[in-house]
């Protein structure tokens, strides 16, 4: 019977192909920032990257969610985080409404899964700010060696010891390396 | 053979999902820095600064010019020592009720007579920023001292 063989074959290959295509369309579609962001739970993270240092990029574009909190291209990396992050989202969002937003262990989650390479491609000089230009603080150089494996061993990613660079939950604002953020959001706050 | 079908699709799903949990953890560890991971040179175990200057040089710097770091309350003091052999439990988040009491009962009583209960002594004393002639709870100006 070598035709039903063929056919099946036929069969088999069309199917792979769309199972390949949806796959990817679904893969691109729940990384954009409009499906990360129609979750009523996402709504205080909304808020508070517009008005952190990590609202635009150096050449002001918005960064999307997906630029830090997703390895970038379609690789395995990419695969392993986007299927822990998205079953964990999905069952906090239909299974946990309320128990599983408290922010604190949800914050070390996310920093695990940021990924220093999304870092380095902006900030590919860790001996310069941002822009370019002016030399990062001593502190900052210090750390940074240790990071860099010159002087002093780091183990930390960057979300490790860069904590509440794009989003400031209520509890660290007291901080006072999060003063000028806090400032920012708490202005927001008054005006509303 | 028909049989053991299931079983073995069942075998080949726990493998799958097993080396998914062993790639994951591999990539993107739970724990970077603190205890699992923390010393492979047990001779520095008493000198917490001497490396801690280098890989977390903020936070060193914050306990140097703090009260504690003055009066020469040691890491290990709060944070116990990598080896679990200290006389309080290794922990990166020392808790309140286990370690602050130790030394701070008589003032901790009295915070709780006035304002209530209070869950985080941290909430309003941030760790490692207590400055020595200001007040914990405002905010701390930029350092003067350096390495």
């Amino acid at each position: 019977m070598p035709g039903k063989k063929f056919s099946r074959l036929i069969c088999g290959c069309i199917g792979l192909v769309a199972l390949l295509t949806m796959s990817a369309y679904g893969l691109h579609a729940t990384s954009s920032q409009e499906f990360c962001l129609s979750c009523h739970e996402m709504s205080p993270q909304a808020e508070e990257i517009r008005y952190s240092s990590h609202a635009l990029s150096a050449d002001k574009r918005p960064i999307t969610c997906a630029e830090c909190h997703l390895p970038a291209g379609f690789g395995p990396r990419f695969m392993a985080v986007k299927i822990y992050s998205g079953v964990k989202d999905a069952v906090l969002h239909f299974f946990l409404p309320d128990g599983g937003l408290s922010r604190a262990p949800l914050q070390a989650r996310a920093r695990r899964f940021v990924d220093d390479a999304n870092c380095l491609r902006c900030h590919a000089d860790l001996y310069k700010k941002a822009d370019g230009k002016d030399a990062v603080s001593d502190l900052g150089r210090i750390a940074h060696d240790a990071y860099l494996g010159k002087n002093g061993q780091a183990r930390s990613n960057c979300a490790g010891c860069h904590i509440n660079l794009a989003h400031l939950p209520l509890f660290d604002r007291r901080l006072d390396v999060n003063r000028k953020f806090a400032s920012r959001l708490q202005n927001k706050e008054a005006l509303r | 053979m028909a049989a053991k079908k299931p079983l073995l699709i069942i075998a080949l799903l726990l493998a799958l999902a097993g080396g998914f949990y062993l790639y994951i953890n591999i990539i993107f560890p739970p724990v970077r820095c603190e205890a699992a991971k923390h010393p492979e040179a047990p001779e520095q175990y008493a000198d917490c600064l001497e490396c801690h200057l280098k890989v977390t040089p903020a936070t060193a710097q914050n306990w140097r010019e703090s009260k504690h770091g003055v009066l020469l309350v040691k890491c290990v003091v709060c944070h116990g020592l990598p080896d679990g052999k200290g006389s309080v439990p290794f922990a990166a988040k020392p808790g309140v009720q286990d370690i602050c009491v130790r030394c701070h009962e008589p003032a901790m009583k009295q915070m709780v007579e006035k304002y209530g209960a209070e869950l985080e002594c941290d909430s309003c004393h941030p760790h490692h920023q207590n400055p020595m002639h200001r007040r914990a709870f405002e905010a701390k100006k930029p350092s003067k001292t350096s390495f």
